[in-house]
């Protein structure tokens, strides 16, 4: 299983860790999630297969708070299931900026290395950060630490090709553990040209690992609108538009936006204010792939934007 | 190298070796020429070629890389060298041409071409394969054989696929290649069958000149042929569709400027590109896959055949068929080049048949064979991911940050289109051996 929690006891100390988090940070959003944590608690029994599904739901760019597991409805291969706990989610992220360095990017290496230090200003302490860098190599320029720690950004610089697919997949290959999320931001004109793995492969794998990526596709590379070729599309738009279905599978989504710093703030807040649901499967055999599909069923749903992950691998 | 050592050298005659007893009076020669011969010849040059000529190989090699290298060299080494040959005897004149002809390999591989332009030293190949036509006993030598192996490598390993099949494949040249592309203006010069139907006429049965020409063929539907080729999941990209045949014939005869500037031009020319392959693979590929079945019923050649017409079946997709062609490369060679390629092959093969244990396995082995190769690396990772194992994230981790500081970017793909070019060092050491001094 790709992301269940598997026993009942990481899922409890998980909500434990949540609660005393969030009381110790922010008083009055401590008190909703006490309310809804007691709530849940008394009647939430996690099996060993339970399933973790961040869900993120806005009005517009504005999160949405206050709802709770009755409120969504979730089907696992087409089969309804019972949501049995819904936390507004205060679990420590650990955040991959994943940066496009190629030689499109020569011109703003400057305030890219600005933006990842006001990046890792905006996390908490309890969060974590890493830096990963993308050019015609992919390159962790400093493992997953505390943002309040020195950040050697200073040998960043632009030059040589894209490899951003397989940037991605090894964004996607950091393991949190089962107390903490990860959120990937990737900062790149989208146009892969050195990697070595496929457009599709990138989709797959954001489809099978809970982690939520978002990209921030620089206004400069904006789409070429153009129809598909019959006889394939270039490796690059292929590379593009793959990306942005990797983000949406993933569960997050692509941002057109000129700051850096404006489009990682709106990411982290989005994030930060998501939703945790965890169900228990049943009626659907675990082996194989399960495709999930989230609603919110509240009066104004039909205006309300929700963003999940489209499934996940059975163990 | 067993497919090298295994060839036939039968009824090839030994080439005798330099009389030393005429070196001083061929010397004088040498050093009086420059008064009587216009424009004057080379002393750097007429060195080298006396050095090459007693078989210091080494010396010789060093100077060429030295600061005062091939670039220099590369304008008159023809005339120097013509001059050379011509100044002894008729005895003789064949030993220096197969020299000349042979220190010309060495002086062209390593020149790089300037700003994205063709090959520099493929006209001295040309240059040299005309010396060694016009000098050729009736009865071809092993060192000529070898030259020709070891200069079809270099073109193979510098995109010279035009100069190799001349004008017999023209339907190749056109759909690939650029008619600013001066290679091809060399080609158009060169007779019918070109470069390796010059090899093949003096040793018809050598199973790999035949293969070398299938290749060109091959290489002329392959992606690599795009004017802007990206090294982007090539594998994916070289697959073989069904045309659309009119769609694919309107974009084809797209007009566009060689060298577009903005956007828009640069994706016709792409579109055109494209277009261009999907037609030449539709015309190209059935006689390729033909002449390999036939080539693969020769010991010499087995295991490379095979290996061939199993990837057209991957890019075909008929991913059962690939898979037995590319079990009979594993069963007959140990060639661990011919290995890897198929490693990358049914890792492939493995993974788009959703087979993601396989798949794990096969690129595990690869690893094991080149480590630090991204082109296992990564395809092992998402694989693993894919599992949803829960130990797979903190796998495929190690594997990738295992690869990160590696300096191993080999596109396998890249050298599967590269024809003999990794045996080039295997041909030159035999030409020389061959030369004998």
């Amino acid at each position: 299983m790709g992301c269940g929690l598997r026993q009942s006891s990481e899922l409890i100390w998980v909500l434990i860790a949540s609660a005393l988090t969030l009381v110790l940070s922010d008083p009055v959003a401590g008190r909703a999630w006490r309310i809804e944590a007691a709530r849940q608690q008394a009647v939430f029994h996690a099996g060993v297969n339970a399933v973790r599904v961040d869900v993120s739901v806005s009005d517009g760019h504005i999160p949405v708070p206050g709802l709770t597991s009755a409120d969504f409805s979730l089907s696992d291969n087409g089969v309804d299931q019972s949501v049995e706990a819904a936390a507004i989610e205060t679990v420590p992220i650990d955040v991959t900026l994943l940066v496009d360095t190629s030689a499109s990017t020569d011109g703003v290496i400057a305030r890219f290395k600005t933006a990842v230090q006001r990046c890792a200003d905006l996390l908490r302490p309890i969060d974590r950060v890493r830096l990963v860098t993308v050019s015609n190599r992919v390159d962790e320029v400093f493992p997953m630490q505390r943002p309040d720690r020195h950040l050697p950004i200073a040998t960043m610089q632009a030059g040589g090709g894209t490899a951003v697919n397989d940037a991605m997949i090894y964004a996607f290959a950091w393991d949190p553990g089962p107390d903490r999320r990860h959120l990937i931001v990737a900062f790149t004109d989208g146009e892969d040209n050195e990697s070595t793995s496929p457009p599709d492969t990138v989709v797959a794998v954001a489809s099978r690992v809970d982690a939520v990526m978002h990209v921030v596709l620089a206004d400069a590379y904006a789409p070429l609108q153009r129809a598909p070729l019959a006889a394939g599309q270039t490796a690059e738009l292929a590379s593009r538009s793959a990306i942005v279905d990797a983000a949406k599978r993933s569960g997050g989504d692509v941002h057109h936006v000129t700051d850096a710093v404006a489009a990682f703030k709106e990411v982290f807040d989005d994030f930060r204010q998501s939703y945790t649901l965890y169900y228990t499967p049943r009626g659907v055999p675990v082996p194989g792939w399960h495709d999930i599909l989230v609603a919110v069923r509240t009066p104004n749903a039909a205006h309300l934007i929700v963003r999940a992950r489209k499934g996940y691998a059975g163990g | 190298m067993p497919v090298a050592s295994g060839l036939s050298t039968s009824g090839v005659r030994r080439l005798p070796v330099r009389a030393p007893r005429l070196a001083a009076p061929l010397l004088a020669v040498i050093l009086c020429a420059p008064l009587l011969a216009a424009p004057t010849p080379s002393a750097r040059i007429l060195d080298l070629l006396n050095r090459y000529d007693h078989g210091d190989y080494q010396g010789s090699l060093a100077e060429l890389d030295g600061p005062n290298g091939r670039e220099k060299l590369r304008t008159t080494y023809a005339e120097t060298a013509e001059f050379w040959i011509g100044a002894t005897d008729r005895d003789l004149a064949w030993r220096r041409t197969l020299v000349a002809a042979s220190l010309a390999l060495d002086v062209a591989r390593d020149l790089r071409p300037v700003r994205g332009g063709p090959w520099p030293g493929a006209p001295l190949i040309v240059w040299a394969c005309d010396q060694l036509r016009r000098h050729a006993p009736p009865t071809p030598v092993a060192a000529e054989r070898w030259w020709y192996l070891a200069s079809i490598a270099e073109l193979e390993a510098h995109d010279g696929w035009p100069l190799l099949i001349g004008r017999k494949d023209a339907l190749a040249l056109a759909l690939s290649v650029s008619p600013d592309n001066s290679l091809q203006r060399l080609a158009e010069r060169e007779d019918e069958g070109g470069h390796v139907g010059y090899a093949s006429a003096r040793f018809p049965d050598e199973p790999r000149f035949t293969l070398a020409e299938i290749e060109a063929r091959e290489q002329a539907t392959a992606l690599l042929a795009e004017p802007v080729v990206t090294a982007t999941a090539l594998l994916a990209r070289d697959a073989i569709r069904p045309p659309e045949m009119a769609e694919l014939q309107r974009l084809a005869a797209a007009a566009v400027a060689f060298a577009p500037q903005s956007r828009e031009d640069q994706q016709t020319l792409r579109d055109r590109a494209v277009a261009r392959l999907s037609l030449a693979r539709a015309s190209l590929l059935p006689d390729v896959a033909r002449d390999l079945g036939a080539l693969a019923r020769l010991d010499e050649v087995r295991a490379e055949a095979e290996l061939h017409l199993g990837y057209l079946d991957v890019r075909k997709q008929a991913w059962t068929a690939a898979q037995t062609h590319l079990d009979r490369v594993t069963r007959g060679t140990d060639d661990p080049h011919l290995l890897s390629l198929t490693d990358y092959f049914d890792g492939w093969i493995a993974q788009n048949l959703g087979d993601h244990e396989s798949a794990i396995e096969i690129y595990r082995r690869a690893l094991s064979r080149t480590p630090g190769a991204r082109w296992a690396s990564w395809p092992l990772a998402s694989q693993l991911l894919m599992t949803g194992r829960s130990d797979a994230r903190s796998d495929a981790r190690a594997v990738l940050n295992a690869t990160l500081t590696s300096r191993d970017d080999t596109e396998p793909l890249l050298a599967y289109y590269s024809g003999d070019a990794w045996r080039l060092p295997e041909y030159l050491g035999q030409l020389r051996a061959a030369l004998g001094h």
